[in-house]
């Protein structure tokens, strides 16, 4: 070996050889990293360094004198190992193949190879440099599996991606990028990071904006960024951005992710908006909502409910519902919660009243409900609250206008029924004027012969003067008509003060208050009062009974009476016009119980059968206009049912007519409702 | 004599006209019936020059009554005597009698609207 390498030519070293030089040399190869082999031209091994032995898996010895194809595997050489001797003779070969080891493994290298020739250019030798590449190779496959397993990630991903380097060239972009950003294929596959932008810039609904963020994204290489792009055609992109750096912590440029939220964007809109307008609705509805737990605090209410009741929500949030609820509704409201909410879940419309923070009441109505927890455990209630003050304030208008219309309407009727006895009496007076006028003549003719019988002559003519003034002024008539004409005026005068009295008891004006009343009494007044409107159509028959006083609003009680009264008496008008009869009003009274009933019968035309359920609806009438308001039997309703607790109910006589049976509890059971 | 019918259902009203006419006994033939039902029957019963009655009475009212004589006896003179005035039944009284006078009304007003009426005149108008 030494004999073959003091033969290099041109190599700068005496052909006599300097062993020094030539050690040199040899210990420079066994140094290398890189696999060196001479073989003479008939491919026998020369010589192959420590790097080689190690690679291959040799000792030296087995290797020198030996045909260099024994490390040959199987090239899997394109073009055939042909070449490399061509290649080598021609200069030099540079390529990559594969050898064997001893132990028979076949790894890839690359190779390079020169020639030696001797003085007259033939090649005496050659030398093969090879470099392992088993562990680039693995390194590649590693590789290109990573790309390959990022490249499906990218292309099977739902978000765009674009990854760019820090000088702004487009290093990727998947299918979707293109899609979503609705890129044509040659700007999807372009680099440049300014035609893309130019793209974009149509689409975007504010292109200032996207171009501020990318640009401050640039200048800020290692920001992390999630925003939103809206789209002009109503799409929004979420995009997301990351520094893209490397294992050695080198920046290499961003990468960003689009991901089109479209739908959940409308989701979330329109779930907001629901919400909005539910919100809106809670905030702004006129009737109160309140939630309470089962104890009755508040837990939640809207606005209307604060205005309601005239508390702050922080005064509200320490309240229970009974304490803004006035002390004589506790009972009936408990009993209502416990019979309606607590067993049914749901409740009718319930009226009360809440005391408002300045102390005066509200008159509320309320439907409430069960308020259950996600185990069905029920953890409260909620209720809608309406203030119906204002619709009390007409009732309660309707009601006095009805009030105006029967007192209005008796009003003529008493009048008739005072006017009688007046008239009575004024002609009794008138009477009784001529009466004594005719009796001061024939008084002045006793004078004249009383003053004769004093003078002691009393003449013929005296007496008959006497008589005839007594003849003339029809003494014997005036003796038995005067105390007739007195008694008949002082009876006028009497019926005058009845009426006048019953009229007084009947309006009971200003008392509103519930007090013991005498019904049979109240009953009798709301005859008289009413008497011109019944007697020309029918006769009156009373049967009362004995009854304890009844603890009522006898003024409102009198409006029942006379409602029913005058209704019975149209209902007999209906039936005696235009004959010479006359209907008969039968009222009687009883105690039941602890109940004063009432009956009201006439022989009048009776409730046809389609209209009976529908006689206390207010403003229901079959009466002609300006005859009755319709109000008359809701009001009795609602004044005997509702105010006192008590029924009023119908039903048709046997032959005609029907009979009103009005039943009051001696003790007034329900609460008062506030005026 | 003029046979007078004075109609009324309030008797203490009829009873005390009747004595507020006492002194007319010697010129009129005065019958005081109780009522429409009453007067019909007296009407029935023998004739009458004039007829006065009040117009609001139960079974039998005024005004059905003067229409009624206005029809059996055109020539009768027909007067409301009413305690009050009341349009609806004057509206009902205007065609079927000569005079509506309204109380109070002394005896000689009385007098003379019973006195001048002519029984060949037309009705009333309102």
């Amino acid at each position: 070996m030494s004999s073959l390498l003091g033969t290099v030519p041109g190599n700068g070293l005496a052909p006599d050889g300097s062993g020094v030089q030539i050690r040199l040399l040899a210990q420079a190869l066994r140094c290398m990293e890189e696999c060196v082999s001479v073989t003479d031209v008939n491919d026998r091994i020369l010589f192959v360094n420590s790097a080689f032995l190690r690679t291959y898996g040799y000792e030296e010895h087995d290797l020198l004198g030996r045909h260099i194809s024994m490390v040959r595997g199987n090239p899997r050489l394109e073009g055939g190992v042909e070449q490399i001797l061509t290649g080598t003779i021609e200069g030099g070969w540079r390529g990559e193949l594969w050898n064997r080891k001893k132990d028979g493994t076949e790894f890839p290298i690359l190779l390079s190879t020169a020639v030696v020739r001797d003085e007259n250019g033939a090649p005496m030798a050659f030398i093969g440099v090879a470099r392992d590449l088993t562990a680039k190779r693995q390194a590649e496959s590693a590789q290109s599996f990573q790309t390959a397993l990022l490249e499906a990630q990218m292309e099977t991903a739902l978000d765009g991606i674009l990854v760019v380097d820090e000088s702004r060239h487009v290093l990727m972009t998947n299918h979707r990028f293109a899609e979503m950003w609705r890129l044509p294929e040659e700007v999807a596959n372009c680099r440049s990071d300014e035609q893309l932008l130019q793209q974009i810039a149509e689409q975007v609904s504010d292109f200032e904006a996207f171009v501020a963020t990318v640009r401050h994204l640039y200048s800020h290489p290692y920001e992390k960024t999630r925003d939103e792009i809206p789209f002009k055609d109503g799409r929004t992109f979420e995009r997301y951005s990351a520094p893209l750096i490397d294992s050695h912590e080198t920046l290499r440029g961003r990468i960003f992710y689009f991901r089109d939220i479209s739908e959940r964007k409308r989701a979330e809109e329109s779930v907001r908006r629901s919400e909005w307008r539910y919100r809106n609705l809670y905030e702004s509805m006129m009737d109160a909502f309140v939630q309470v737990d089962l104890s009755g605090h508040f837990q939640e209410w809207n606005p209307a409910f604060e205005r309601l009741v005239g508390y702050t929500r922080e005064e509200l949030s320490h309240l229970t519902y009974q304490e803004l609820t006035p002390e004589r509704w506790h009972h009936l409201e408990a009993e209502w919660v416990e019979s309606l909410v607590l067993t049914q879940g749901l409740s009718d419309l319930f009226e009360k009243e809440y005391r408002r923070k300045d102390g005066t009441l509200v008159p509320v109505e309320v439907r409430a409900s069960l308020v259950f927890d996600a185990s069905n455990q029920a953890v409260g209630m909620w209720g809608i609250v309406r203030d119906i003050s204002e619709r009390r304030r007409l009732e309660w208008e309707l009601h006095h206008a009805q009030r105006l219309e029967s007192v209005g309407q008796l009003a003529a009727g008493i009048a008739h029924e005072i006017n009688t006895p007046i008239q009575y009496v004024s002609d009794n007076i008138r009477f009784l004027d001529e009466a004594f006028r005719g009796l001061q003549s024939v008084l002045a003719q006793y004078q004249q012969l009383l003053e004769a019988a004093e003078s002691g002559v009393v003449g013929e003519g005296h007496t008959a003067q006497v008589r005839r003034f007594l003849g003339e002024a029809d003494w014997e008539y005036l003796s038995e008509e005067i105390p007739k004409a007195i008694a008949q005026s002082m009876d006028g005068a009497g019926r005058v003060a009845t009426i006048v009295r019953a009229m007084k008891e009947f309006a009971h004006p200003g008392c509103k208050e519930k007090a013991g009343a005498d019904l049979n009494k109240a009953l009798e007044n709301a005859l008289i009062v009413c008497r011109n409107e019944l007697k020309y159509v029918a006769d009156v028959k009373t049967d009362f009974g004995t009854l304890p006083p009844v603890v009522c609003n006898i003024a409102e009680i009198n409006q029942v009476f006379l409602n029913l009264f005058i209704n019975a008496a149209h209902a007999i008008a209906e039936v005696v016009r235009g004959t010479q009869q006359k209907g008969v009003i039968t009222v009687r009274t009883r105690l039941e119980g602890d109940r004063a009933v009432i009956w009201i019968s006439d022989t009048g035309c009776g409730i046809p059968e389609k209209i009976r359920l529908k006689v206390f609806d207010p403003f229901f009438t079959t009466k002609p206009v300006g005859r009755g308001s319709g109000q008359g039997l809701a009001i009795a309703r609602a004044t005997v049912v509702d105010q006192h607790g008590g029924t009023i109910t119908f039903e048709p006589n046997g032959e005609q007519g029907t009979t009103f049976r009005v039943a009051l509890p001696l003790e007034a059971a329900s609460a008062e409702v506030n005026e | 004599m003029k046979r007078i019918l004075f109609v009324d259902d309030e008797p203490e009203l009829l009873e005390s006209l009747e004595r507020l006419l006492h002194p007319m006994r010697d010129r009129w033939e005065m019958v005081f019936a109780r009522g429409g039902v009453e007067a019909l029957a007296w009407l029935e019963t023998k004739p009458f020059d004039v007829l006065v009655t009040d117009v609001r009475m139960p079974r039998l009212d005024g005004v059905r009554l003067l229409r009624w004589a206005k029809a059996k006896f055109p020539e009768m003179v027909r007067i409301v005597l009413s305690g009050y005035f009341e349009r609806e039944m004057a509206l009902g009284a205007a065609g079927a009698a000569h005079r509506y006078l309204v109380k109070p009304i002394d005896t000689d007003r009385l007098r003379e609207a019973i006195e001048s009426t002519d029984g060949n005149q037309g009705g009333i108008t309102s």
